[in-house]
């Protein structure tokens, strides 16, 4: 349990102080202002801080090392029809982008919205590079994928993308989020109006000497429908957070997702999905598997206003530690303030079920392959709502994961 | 103190044993529907001589309390260092709870009747406090124990047909009689109030206090250092099995005090003790700090069974008054195969803050949780354990049941913690929240660590309401409203309420419908 | 071809202390034959077949156990699988996400590994699904399907043969194939078992009834109890069991 309340006005530590100069040489708008001012209150969170105890920002930004390390490969590379690509400090650069949808380079952001809970959320709206906002405006229905990639070297990288999906319309996004090195942070915030449906994959892969953060907030309205699938595979720190409200009734998310730590990797998915309206559905279901010296970090949270009558909610959580020295921390929490609702949650952590490693090596595999078999269709079982093709890729990265000499 | 100080005058409820023994049925419900307004029968006030400590929390207050007891130098530093330390401390927010500052200087820390502490035997107590316990229940043989010391109870029938309990009753600061004591020490066992056993057993309190919950272990355990004026104090002997059950009263009465008492129960290689626990205060329109440490220690094979029913002042359905219950409870195993077993009903408390935990040091030890937590009302409650895993084959099982009712709030906040040496650690966690009517809420938030790669944990939760059709199928077939739904409460709770003492079991589950009265509809 | 030599084994329950099963089993299965084992309830002929394919939590005490020649006990599972050792589960396992023949394929695909052999091209290996699933009358679809998940206790049971036959062993132990099975599914399993007899082939069939001996014909009958076997004999031995009981047979054994 949390030891005591994190203290308002911490010490500034010098990454802070960094950000917030980074932040003066940025141009001077009052969203930005508002934004950094937040930041300040708050400071990078730390593990003292409810929502961050196993996930301490400040402590993993200290000394981050900067070796040129090439970012991790990004597996939807081929895909390069509407494809945003988000580097170094520049606009982003374009691959052909679909018809339907505007996109729009904004120079001073609207306001950062309720950043409190989600403090990279206010830092990366202060110190978005480019546009303040890079908008997109979806309106009529994209069969291939838009693409969204995000890296990070040395300097960091801090972005604001605002995608809304017209009524009715559907699309898929696909966020690949690459890290050599450096501090980076993303806020993608999706607004899907009635009856719309987004797809969306994040990918998020980083080397031991960066850290990220991969922060998205979706809003639903009334009977749309999110289908999210994500895989990661940490960084020296990586957070994949995504905020959803249920905000106008009859909307459904799926919100699935697969960790796989390794060595000297940390990757932490937390979620919080605000069931804020009646007769909403959520679907969660969240695997990962850590090697030793690898952390994975789960934190889901339904929180069913008092209004939100006939929620129906699940959420799964399950984990593997393949070796000793691997460690997995969750919070499956539930928060509730109407009756009428049918929520649960199951959480486990532990080993391969020995009775059926057993039973596939009696036929013959042997152990190692019989453990990532296991693994895999384990793993797998995240990915079921993504698009075949797509599932398939983040298979064979799981499945390439699991074989990896360790 | 003035008469008009009595908030509210309450009927004692039926306790007889005929009454206790039959259960759930329409008699009960319709015994518990006739209190009417007067739900809460404990909310009576005695009106005693108190004496009391100046108001307020300094190092004077610290001094006097240790003074009144006439304690040892090492006591009196032991708790001057706590209180430093806590005037350092802030207090914690994490929990779901909300309440107003609470003005620490504006209480009393110490009351006691006058003269209690020079109790001899049991005839110096006063009638007052006699008829006070008499009124809250404790068993009608038990009353006869209080009363006439070599009573009625230790003649072999009757010892016979009732399963025994000794009880120490604690009102408000001090211990005013504990009964059975020698017969207990036949057995080698001590059970006496823990400011006799800083005098009678001073090398076993200094060995074994704060070596479970340190001084400095959270604000309101630090604070209870500092303060604490009496409580029990349990050791039994190597081998021993306890002969009876041990139980301890506790009963808030003087006005604008904190009760702050402190439990320490040792059991020794290979012994075993079931110890229970039960609360009760005056209603009252100002609200009450209780803040209590208790400590358990099993040693190799040892096994505490430790439960509670509490039912302290909830405040009034306003959420007027009532006691802000932050309590620290934890037990250690400390020796290989121990086992501690903290089993639960809360109801009362306008505040409920507390994690009856267990550390499971010894290889192949086990830790168990049971919890009932009913709100109702404007109640707040954040309950729940931690099972820390640090021993190789340590296995902990976690069963709550929580229900919430009017506007109250009631969280189920817990901990499993897999340490890298636990190898083969196992958990089992089972949280189910209950709502009733559309203005509670019922939380869970559990946190999961785990270092070893073949430690096993499961944890599920599920939220739910009474469901329409359970309710509809009982009321087909003739129960009224409340009726079905006590029968449905009962069999939403009975997993933990079969894990109750049996004596326990009755009081629990009539204590239930009392506290949902007026739920429904 | 599978020598056993006074055999003693422990199971290790996760929590409790040992427990000795199997207090001494002598038993030899020349190449070709077909031994059936039998006994009453808990005497200890499942722990016989963990033991002898290396299932976790069995202890072997004392004794030795051969195959051609090769001590048994200090392989691995799978070495033991690539040896031509198959089980046929009492209690086949669930495993979810795998489907069945992505899984035979993964199995077949190692132990031709193990033995040196090439891999079996997909054609071919569709093509030789194609026939055992036939010749065991299961339908193709449940090939897609995840191992033995959702599976009636039938079902599993065919799956279990239909293993068999992909991955043609060379020394087989059935345990109680045929529980669980109706009386057409039973003949079918008991002729997709005789197809692999040959006089390179071996078995050791854990039954209670001589109904599936009707079908596949042992050529001797063991009768352990207590962990020892206390009786053996020909193929009457079980029509004698069958007759008498259990006791009457373990009794005048003793
Ligand atoms: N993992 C285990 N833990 C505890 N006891 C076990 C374990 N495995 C087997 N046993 C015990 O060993 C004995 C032999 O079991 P086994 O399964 O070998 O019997 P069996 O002869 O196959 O019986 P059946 O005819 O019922 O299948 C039984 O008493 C069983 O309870
Ligand atoms: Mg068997």
């Amino acid at each position: 349990m949390a030891s005591s309340r994190a203290s308002l006005h911490p010490p500034r530590s010098a990454e802070e102080q960094a950000l917030i100069e980074r932040y003066a040489h940025l141009p001077a708008d009052a969203s930005r202002r508002a934004a950094i001012e937040a930041f300040e209150k708050t400071g990078l969170p730390h593990r003292r801080v409810e929502g961050w105890r196993w996930s301490d920002v400040r402590a993993a930004v200290r000394g981050l090392e900067c070796k040129t390390v090439a970012e991790p490969p990004d597996p939807f590379h081929s895909q390069a029809e509407g494809s945003l690509y988000f580097y170094d400090d520049g606009l982003p650069s374009r691959g052909r982008i679909a018809a339907g949808v505007k996109i729009d380079e904004l120079a001073i952001g609207a306001g950062s919205g309720d950043v409190a809970a989600m403090p990279l959320a206010a830092l990366t709206a202060a110190l978005a590079s480019g546009p303040a906002v890079t908008s997109l405006d979806i309106s009529s229905d994209t069969v291939e994928p838009i693409r969204l990639h995000f890296d990070s070297r040395c300097d960091g990288q801090f972005r604001r993308v605002e995608i809304t999906l017209r009524k009715g319309v559907t699309a898929r996004v696909l966020e690949s989020h690459v890290a050599g090195a450096g501090f980076s942070s993303v806020l993608v915030d999706y607004r899907l109006e009635a009856d719309a449906t987004l797809h969306r994959v994040v990918y998020q892969a980083g080397a031991d000497t960066a850290v990220q953060a991969a922060n998205a907030r979706v809003w639903l309205g009334h009977g749309a429908r999110l289908v999210q699938t994500a895989l990661g595979f940490g960084a020296k720190l990586a957070r994949i957070e995504t905020r959803v409200t249920h905000g106008a009734g009859a909307s459904e998310a799926i919100l699935n997702g697969a960790y796989l730590a390794g060595k000297g990797r940390h990757v932490d998915f937390t979620s919080h999905v605000g069931h804020d309206m009646p007769g909403c559905v959520t679907r969660q279901i969240v695997k990962g598997a850590a090697r030793a010296g690898g952390r994975g970090v789960f934190q889901g949270k339904f929180l069913v206003a008092r209004d939100a009558q006939k929620t129906d909610a699940n959420m799964e959580h399950h984990a593997l530690l393949l070796e000793d020295g691997a460690e997995v921390n969750a919070k499956p929490e539930l928060e509730i303030y109407a009756d009428d609702v049918q929520c649960a949650h199951g959480n486990t952590a532990g080993a391969i079920d020995e009775d059926a490693l057993f039973y596939i090596r009696q036929r013959g595999v042997p152990e190692r392959e019989a453990r990532a078999m296991l693994t895999e269709s384990f793993i797998n079982e995240a990915f079921g709502a993504a698009d075949p093709a797509i599932a398939d890729i983040l298979t064979a990265e799981a499945r390439q994961w699991l074989l990896a000499p360790q | 103190m003035p008469a008009d100080d009595v908030t509210k005058q309450a009927r004692p409820r039926d306790r007889s044993p005929g009454g206790a023994k039959a259960g759930i049925d329409a008699g009960t419900v319709a015994a518990a529907r006739a209190l009417e307004s007067d739900k809460y029968a404990e909310g009576f006030f005695t009106d005693i001589e108190q004496e009391m400590a100046p108001k307020g929390l300094n190092e004077d207050t610290v001094r006097f309390i240790s003074a009144k007891k006439e304690e040892p130098e090492w006591l009196l530093q032991w708790r001057l260092e706590a209180f430093e330390r806590w005037k350092q401390m802030e207090e914690p927010s994490w929990a779901l709870i909300s309440y107003p500052p609470i003005d620490y200087q504006d209480a009393y820390y110490y009351a006691a009747p006058k003269n209690a502490a020079k109790y001899k035997s049991i005839d110096e107590v006063p009638q007052e406090i006699l008829d006070t316990y008499a009124k809250l229940g404790i068993p009608l043989k038990e009353q006869e124990v209080l009363l006439g010391v070599e009573g009625a109870v230790e003649t072999a029938a009757a010892a016979r047909e009732t399963p025994r309990v000794a009880v120490d009753a604690v009102f408000d600061s001090i211990s005013v009689a504990t009964t059975f004591k020698a017969e207990l020490a036949k057995a080698g066992v001590i059970f006496m109030s823990i400011s006799e056993a800083v005098r009678e057993h001073p090398e076993l309190v200094k060995q074994y206090l704060g070596s479970v919950v340190p001084v400095t272990d959270n604000f309101f355990a630090t604070l209870n250092s500092a303060v604490f004026s009496d409580g029990t104090f349990v050791y039994i002997p190597k081998g021993v099995r306890c002969p009876m059950e041990l139980s301890t009263y506790f009963r808030m009465n003087a006005k604008g005090t904190g009760q702050f008492e402190r439990t320490l129960i040792i059991a020794d290689e290979g012994s075993y003790v079931s110890y229970l626990e039960g609360c009760t205060a005056p209603m009252r329109d100002e609200n009450q700090l209780h803040a209590a440490v208790v400590e358990l220690v099993a040693l190799g094979d040892a096994e505490i069974k430790y439960s509670t029913v509490q039912n302290w002042w909830p405040g009034d359905a306003e959420g007027k008054g009532g006691i802000y219950n932050f309590v620290t409870k934890r037990g250690d195993c400390r020796g290989p195969r121990s086992k501690i077993s903290w089993t639960q009903v809360e109801t009362g408390s306008a505040i409920t803050w507390k994690y009856p935990s267990c550390i499971l040091r010894g290889d192949d030890s086990q830790g168990e949780f049971y919890s009932i937590a009913v709100t109702n009302g404007r109640q707040q409650a954040d309950t729940g354990t931690k099972m820390i895993h640090l021993g190789k084959n340590t296995r902990s099982r976690i069963i709550s049941k929580g229900i919430s009712a009017g506007g109250s709030n009631n969280t189920y906040r817990g901990l499993v913690s897999v340490h890298p040496r636990a190898a083969k650690a196992r958990n089992f966690t089972q949280c189910d929240s209950l709502l009733i009517g559309h203005t509670a809420g019922a939380h869970t938030v559990p946190y999961v660590e785990n270092r070893r790669s073949d430690a096993q944990l499961e944890h599920e939760a599920t939220t739910t309401k009474l469901s329409d059709d359970q309710l509809f199928y009982a009321r087909q077939r003739g129960l009224d409203e409340e009726a079905a739904v006590a029968l449905l409460v009962n069999g939403f709770v009975r997993d933990v309420i079969q894990k109750l003492p049996m004596e326990f079991a009755v009081e629990a589950q009539k204590l239930l419908e009392v506290s949902l009265e007026g739920s429904v509809g | 071809m599978l020598e056993l030599t006074n055999l003693h084994a422990s199971v290790v329950p996760e929590d409790g202390p040992a427990r000795e099963i199997l207090k001494g089993v002598s038993l030899s299965v020349p190449k070709g034959e077909v031994h059936a084992v039998m006994g009453p309830n808990g005497s200890g002929k499942s722990t016989l077949s963990y033991v002898l394919t290396g299932r976790n939590g069995y202890d072997v005490t004392d004794g030795a156990a051969t195959f051609d020649g090769d001590d048994l006990l200090s392989l691995e599972p799978e070495a033991r699988a690539a040896k031509g050792v198959f089980l046929s589960f009492q209690y086949p396992l669930e495993i979810a996400g795998v489907p069945v023949l992505t899984f035979v394929r993964a199995a077949l695909n190692a132990q031709h590994k193990a033995r040196g052999e090439p891999e079996v091209s997909a054609p071919d290996f569709l093509r030789k699904s194609r026939e055992a699933a036939a010749k065991l009358k299961i339908d193709p679809d449940m090939l897609k399907r995840p191992l033995n998940v959702g599976f009636s206790g039938g079902e599993k049971k065919r799956l279990e043969i239909f293993q068999m036959l992909m991955l043609a062993p060379r020394f087989m132990i059935l345990d109680e194939t045929d529980s669980g099975l109706d009386i057409d599914a039973l003949k079918v399993v008991a002729e997709g078992v005789n197809a692999l007899r040959s006089p390179e082939r071996s078995m050791l069939v854990i039954t209670h009834y001589q109904r599936l001996l009707d079908y596949i014909k042992p050529d001797k009958v063991h009768v352990l109890s207590a962990g020892r076997i206390v009786a053996s004999g020909g193929p009457d031995l079980a029509l004698r069991l069958e007759k008498e009981g259990y006791d009457g047979v373990i009794e005048e054994a003793a």
